[in-house]
Order: C-alpha cells, then structure tokens, then sequence
C-alpha cells in the first residue's frame, strides 16, 4: 500500500487514539499517563515535521515554476516585441537587478 | 423584465438548495452593473472579472491561516527537546542553502494569485476581444506580476519528477514558439497550462493545510485533557474515596460523568464508577462542594474541549470550499481560453457563488476562533 498523505494522517490519528486510550485509562497509573502524553507529543512534532517539508517541497515546485515564468518573460523580450511597455518593464528589472546584486555584495 | 429571464435561467440550472445564495450573487450581480445571472455575452466579461476577483480575495484568508498555522507549527516544534535526530536529517543537494523563511513561503503563494490574477485579465481581454493596446497593456501587467516573484530567492534546482515539470516545459516551448511567430494571442493561450498547474498545486497542498490545524487543535483539546487527567479526577476522586462511596456523593459524581461524556465524549466504560459502600459516611458539606466545584470545573473544560473540536469541523468545511472554488476557477479560465479563441459565453454564477461561500465559512470559522 503506498503511503499517502491521507494514510499518514490516518496512522497518525490512530496512534494517537491507542495513546488516548492509555490517558484515559481507569487502571493505567499516573506514571503511565505521563509517558502517553510524552509519546502523543513526540508523535505530533514528527507529524508537523512531515507537514512542514511537504509545503517546503510545494514551494520549492511553485519556485521552479517562477523560474520557468521568468524564462517565458526572457523569451518574449528576445523576440524583439515592439510592446514599449516590455522595453520600460525590462529597464525597470535591470536596475532591481543592480541594486539587488549591490545588496548581495 | 430581463432581470426576471435572468432569474429564470439561473434557477432552471441550479438546485433549490442554492436559490438562496443564488439570489444573493443576483443581487450583487444587479448592484455591480453585470449583465446576467448565468451567462456573460462575449463582448462583456465584467461579472466574470468581479467573480474571479472575489475568489481571489476569498482565498486570501486561506492562505494567510496557513501562515498562521505554519508559525504556531514551527513554535511547537521549538518547544520541543532538541535530540541528535534534529541536527542530521537526510541531506538533500536540492535543497536551496538559504531556505525560505515562512513569511517568504507564504508570500510565493499570495504572489502565484496575483500573476493568476493578472493571466486572468490578460485572457479575458482577448476573450472580450479588446483592442490590441488595451491587451498588450493587461499582458505587460501579468509579466511584471511575474517579474515581482522572488526571483531573487530562486535556486538551481536539480532535475527530479516534480508534477509542474512537464507541464512548465511544455507550456515553455509553445508560449516561445507562438511569440516568436508574433501570435500574441496564442502565446497567452499557451500559458494556460501553467497558470492551471499552479492552481492544482495549491488544490493539492490543501491536505497539508489541514494537518497543521488538525495537530494544533488536538494539541489545544489535548492540553485541556491533560488538566483533567492529571489534575482535575485525582482530585475529585481523592476527595470521593476519602471517606467512602456514599450515595450522598452521587449528584457529583453524575455530574463528572455528564461532563466527561457530553463534552469530552468518554465511551461509558471510561467514565468514574458509582460503587455504594453502605458503611460509609456521608460527605461533609465542605466536601460535597469541593466535589460539585471540580465536576463544574471539568465541565467548563470540556466545553472549551468541543469548541475546539467545532472550530476543526468549521476548518474542514472552508477547506472543502477552498478546493471547490479552486476547481471552478480552474474549470472557468480553460473556457475562457476556448472564448477567447472560439467565441461564446462563459458561466460566472458558480465561481462568485464558490467565493461567497467561502468568504462566509471563513467568517464562521474565524469567530469560532476568536470567540474561545
């Protein structure tokens, strides 16, 4: 079974229901108690973690596609488009550009 | 008069449990100069700009959860101890050396809706076949939209099976073939694939939107039953055991019971015991109101308990909106790329509805938060 983002969820909220179980408890001791909560947070923080770098790796997709939008943007202007307003636009980058790169060094 | 064929049409297509929210985006539709309920002529893609706008603004919310939700994730995970296991995670020569900040994250995401945004105008423009300067000044506007995107922020990527890759490749070949061939028109339609790609991310990123919020707010009602169990029952069963389990004690513990089975919805075979000893004293009077103070108390936490739990069930309706507007939005803007090649109408009462929607699921969602 492959392991998708809605079977990870569901592992997640299985492990923390037998943990819960144990927190609940009539019989289970304080001690017991204790390290079920240890666990359920421990389990949380992987579960944030697994989250957090799956919207990272979205946002590392959504860079490349700004790449490739950049890219269209070049071609455009190599095509020798008579649009003035492209003209003026790339002017405007170049000179975000050196004042970025000033920044850089 | 052509208000009521408008109504007519527009109730002929959609169910009755929509007529009101129907009415309502009438309502705007008439105060905002639009032309129909169902459909826009060709000419005029006024009430489609204004629906596309406000799905934007209605996703806005969205996105700036995220963040919130984001931060309050990466605050969990600082509490947390710091083991061996933090400082060796697997290497990834992808990765950029400087990774975003979450601010910087959330801002990609806000600036994809505006370059969709301004796409958007681009291709209604053509749509509504406006003059060629009106077009070339709506397409600019999408380029400088993509021109503010961090490019600055932008690494070399190694090559991997991203979904967006094909896509972005492909769309790149067709957009520089039909601009070097001077077909403006046709480059903008070649765009579309891309601009759909991204709306497909973020339909897609959805799930991780909720399982931040989902681990927050267990975390939230987990705090409260921590309270109860390591606190607040020791305490009310110490005072119940102490002298013994007479039936004077009973209102309190039905009381406990009722609290932890209505709010915190423990199964019966979780809840406390009524064992009656016979030779057991009657409680003080001290007694029987420190008992009735604790099962108030737990009650007062196990109401806060099934707001929290309420709050996640609201999230998971906008969740729910968010993804059917973005489907919408998707499915409008490749009929528009067909209008603007071929002519015809295009349907704007399911897109400003999907907004309408969401913006009011949201407001719920919102005051369910801040009123806890």
């Amino acid at each position: 079974m492959k392991l998708t983002e809605k079977l990870t969820q569901q592992i997640y909220l299985d492990a923390l229901s037998e943990l819960e179980a144990v927190l609940r408890s009539r019989t289970a001791s304080r001690e017991q108690k204790r390290a079920a909560l240890d666990a359920m947070d421990d389990l949380d923080r992987r579960f944030i973690r697994k989250t957090t770098d799956s919207l990272e790796a979205r946002t590392e997709q959504f860079r490349k596609f700004t790449k490739a939008m950049a890219e269209v943007v070049a071609a455009i202007e190599n095509a020798g488009s008579p649009f003035a307003a492209l003209k003026r636009l790339k002017k405007l980058v170049n000179h975000a550009n050196d004042i970025l790169h000033n920044e850089d060094a | 008069m052509e208000t009521r064929s408008a109504i007519g049409r527009c109730r002929k297509r959609i169910g009755t449990g929509q007529r009101w929210f129907a009415g309502l985006a009438l309502m705007l539709a008439a105060l905002t100069g639009a032309a129909g309920c169902t459909a826009v002529p060709h000419h005029d893609l006024t009430a489609y700009r204004k629906a596309f706008t406000e799905a934007r603004e209605a996703s806005m919310h969205i996105i700036n959860d995220l963040g919130l939700a984001w931060h309050e994730s990466a605050a969990v995970l600082l509490e947390g101890d710091h083991d061996d296991d933090d400082d060796w995670q697997a290497f990834d020569p992808a990765k950029p050396a400087q990774p975003l900040t979450i601010d910087e994250q959330v801002l990609v995401r806000h600036q994809l809706w505006l370059v969709t945004g301004r796409y958007n105008d681009a291709l209604a423009a053509l749509a509504e076949g406006r003059s060629r300067e009106q077009v070339e000044g709506l397409v600019n506007g999408f380029l400088a939209s993509v021109r503010e995107l961090p490019f600055r922020k932008l690494a070399d990527l190694a090559a991997g099976a991203h979904p967006l890759a094909g896509v972005i490749s492909e769309s790149l070949f067709l957009i520089e073939r039909e601009v070097q061939a001077r077909q403006f028109h046709r480059a903008v339609e070649a765009g579309g694939p891309l601009v759909d790609a991204i709306l497909l991310a973020m339909q897609q990123e959805i799930s991780d939107h909720y399982d931040l919020r989902l681990v927050l707010n267990t975390r939230a009602r987990r705090e409260l039953e921590a309270g109860l169990q390591m606190d607040l029952l020791p305490s009310f069963l110490d005072i119940y055991e102490s002298t013994g389990a007479h039936e004077d004690k009973q209102p309190a513990l039905d009381a406990m019971n009722d609290a932890l089975s209505e709010t915190f919805r423990y199964r019966d075979d979780q809840l406390l015991n009524a064992m009656h000893d016979d030779a057991a004293a009657p409680p003080s009077p001290a007694e029987r109101s420190q008992l009735m103070m604790i099962a108030g108390e737990v009650k007062s936490k196990g109401e806060q308990y099934a707001a929290f739990r309420e709050e996640l069930l609201s999230y998971q309706q906008v969740l729910k909106l968010y993804y059917e507007l973005l489907d919408i939005a998707r499915y409008r803007m490749a009929l528009l790329r067909q209008v603007a090649a071929e002519g015809g109408e295009v349907p704007v009462d399911d897109l400003l509805l999907a907004a309408i929607r969401l913006h009011w699921q949201f407001t719920k969602y919102r005051n369910a938060r801040t009123g806890r």
